[in-house]
């Protein structure tokens, strides 16, 4: 009971900060540009047409106006259609389903291998693990996540030109014609999915050990714990019960605010490996002034990282029960 | 807080002590008592610091190549010479072919791309662009989110709510998507383009410092010395300027070098993109994507922008660590 209102108190405040962003993301994408910039080019475009595309796109309306014709269409699971005339939700959700298995598989290895090492070298201070950790995450805090996706690139076709065998794929998120479902074409794009991962995965690294190294460090200088070891309470409980479930609470925090800046590492490596994700649909987006794909696509990314924070308070909740 | 407080008591038992050991005219004494000042203490724990202090050094060669290595070095970014798609002279191939005599060859230390266009030259050019966007974001941001971040921690109320939730806002979306969203009709076509992703990336990455003064005037304005000063009459301009202000300046440098780390590594991605930087001008992001493009056959042309990025990220990182152990040494010492 006391649990379920406040999780339903949480999804309540993360709604005004939907809507704000709404409006913020749509004035946004209406400044785009002119969507009509190439239909302008050329000079023999009819004047008709030029009228008739205004009105379609709703280019002489106030943004207010706009904006309320988006929205009312958007709530109802409308997202419009593309420059292109496909329409905006498939187009993204396919997109999203592609660039969600690299961000979900990278962020579960982050979250553990992160946290493993965070504690480790804690509860192991200024020894050789500390100390190859946090030069490990020096460096992989400084490597810009397009750059180091390009070494991996190369190293992967090194290997593969060295062992004669494809192992590592570095173009595209599948071959391109295959038949079946996922589950017949997994090997396939899992060997599409080990570069991409390992970028995102080393980057994402060097951040969280450091910040659960630092909480760890924090709980376990505490009284409480000290208080608990001098009660003679066996070391191994007092590691994972009185210190590393309080430890936990600022790195899940950490992990919630930073999905956002997943996607945009995301962006990047897709564009490296040259996957047909979020990374291009968003090129696409801006480079064509589509206004309805950049708002869906903002209006995705926005909803998922809420509704992430919104687990995030809620593993809080479970974690420390004085938040509730 | 009760560190402080009695740090506070400590500080005023000695000076207290100092004027009564010392009456006017009294004995002289053996040794004498320099009064340092907080900067001196802060710059003494800085320079103390050896890794932050080599770091600064090799900073500033860097920067120093990127503001001004394009007016000395030979060749310049837009120059095509004969040489075209040159290794490096100093490249060490196996094909059998290397010889000593080549390592004193620095004709083109970095190589050509297929235009003989001197890379070493381009990475000079990109450097000094995206070293320029990260400079001015992190300056700018640093303005707003240390003035935003004042006036929410001072005045508190509506004001207060209304800034935090605009923090929030900021956190939902990725910086990147945003970024290059609003940034691409300005750097499109133009040549002032750094300077429009500068200012788009300082209106987006402000909210971590506002968030950090915030915190530090909430705790200070209750202080007892903030009531002695408002009790002697200074206005509230006096209180944040003379009183309030001085505390943040640790805090707040150490994060604009961080931001600077930031806004290079964010740019790169950008340029990468192509939403950021656009040619012919060139940055480090730009050079990265076309050099990954000729990775199989020119592979210098990817490495040597992204050693410089690292180079800078990585320094940049290094000062701003030993920055925060200097201004506040007791956040990374442990108790016993």
């Amino acid at each position: 009971m006391d649990v379920a209102r406040f999780v339903l108190r949480r999804v309540l405040v993360s709604i005004p900060v939907l809507i704000v962003a709404s409006f913020l993301v749509f004035v946004i994408a209406v400044n785009m540009g002119n969507p009509l910039a190439n239909l302008l080019l050329n000079p023999k475009t009819p004047k008709s047409t030029i009228l008739a595309q205004r009105a379609r796109l709703h280019l002489d309306d106030n943004v207010f106006q706009r904006y309320g014709i988006w929205i009312s269409h958007f709530v109802r699971g409308d997202f419009g259609t593309t420059i292109g005339g496909s329409q905006v939700r498939a187009e993204l959700f396919q997109a999203l389903g592609v660039t969600l298995r690299m961000i979900a598989l990278a962020a579960l290895l982050s979250v553990v291998i992160g946290i493993l090492l965070g504690v480790v070298s804690a509860v192991r201070q200024y020894s050789f693990i500390d100390y190859s950790t946090t030069a490990f995450g020096f460096l992989f805090f400084s490597i810009p996540v397009v750059w180091l996706a390009g070494l991996l690139k190369i190293i992967g076709i090194k290997i593969n030109q060295a062992v004669h065998h494809t192992y590592f794929f570095t173009l595209g998120d599948q071959t391109p014609g295959l038949t079946g479902g996922f589950f017949s074409n997994m090997g396939n794009i899992l060997g599409h999915l080990y570069l991409p991962v390992i970028t995102l995965t080393l980057i994402q690294i060097a951040s969280w050990s450091r910040y659960q190294r630092a909480s760890m460090l924090d709980v376990l200088n505490s009284d409480y714990v000290r208080l608990a070891r001098a009660k003679g309470i066996s070391p191994t409980r007092v590691l994972f019960r009185h210190s590393l479930r309080n430890a936990l609470i600022p790195t899940v925090t950490i992990v919630a605010i930073d999905l956002a800046a997943f996607f945009s590492g995301a962006i990047g490596t897709e564009t490296v490996f040259g996957w047909r994700g979020m990374g291009l649909e968003l090129v696409n987006a801006v480079k064509r002034v589509d206004v309805n794909l950049l708002l869906g696509w903002l209006m995705i990314t926005a909803v998922i990282v809420i509704l992430f924070n919104l687990l995030a308070d809620i593993i809080y909740g479970v974690l420390d029960p004085r938040i509730r | 807080m009760a560190d402080l407080d009695a740090a506070h008591t400590q500080a005023a038992a000695a000076s207290e002590g100092m004027a009564m050991a010392t009456p006017p005219g009294g004995p002289e004494r053996e040794f004498t008592v320099v009064a340092k000042s907080q900067r001196r203490i802060v710059l003494t724990r800085f320079f103390h610091h050896r890794l932050a202090i080599a770091s600064l050094i090799v900073l500033l060669v860097l920067f120093f190549m990127a503001f001004f290595g394009g007016h000395i070095w030979h060749y310049t970014y837009k120059q095509e010479t004969p040489d075209n798609s040159v290794r490096p002279t100093w490249w060490p191939y196996f094909n059998g072919s290397f010889h000593w005599g080549q390592l004193t060859h620095w004709k083109h230390p970095m190589g050509t791309n297929e235009l003989g266009i001197d890379t070493f030259a381009q990475v000079l050019r990109g450097a000094q662009k995206s070293c320029l966007i990260a400079l001015m974001t992190a300056g700018l941001s640093t303005v707003i989110g240390t003035v935003l971040g004042a006036v929410a921690g001072y005045y508190r109320g509506w004001i207060d709510s209304l800034i935090m939730r605009l923090t929030d806002l900021f956190l939902v979306f990725p910086l990147v998507a945003i970024a290059g969203a609003i940034a691409y009709k300005f750097t499109v076509g133009s040549s002032n383009g750094w300077i429009s992703i500068a200012i788009i990336l300082a209106l987006l990455l402000w909210t971590s410092i506002c968030r950090i003064v915030r915190g530090v005037f909430l705790s200070l304005r209750e202080k007892e010395f903030v009531d002695a000063a408002r009790a002697l009459g200074a206005s509230d301009r006096r209180i944040i300027f003379r009183h309030l202000l001085p505390s943040v300046v640790g805090p707040v440098i150490v994060n604009a070098t961080l931001t600077v780390a930031l806004a290079i590594l964010t740019e790169t991605i950008l340029s990468f993109i192509g939403l950021g930087v656009q040619q012919p001008d060139t940055s480090l992001g730009l050079l990265i994507s076309l050099g990954d493009q000729a990775s199989q056959t020119r592979p210098w042309l990817f490495y040597f922008p992204g050693i410089f990025i690292i180079l800078i990220c990585l320094t940049v990182n290094f000062v701003g660590d030993g920055l925060r152990d200097a201004f506040d040494p007791g956040q990374t010492r442990v108790r016993a």
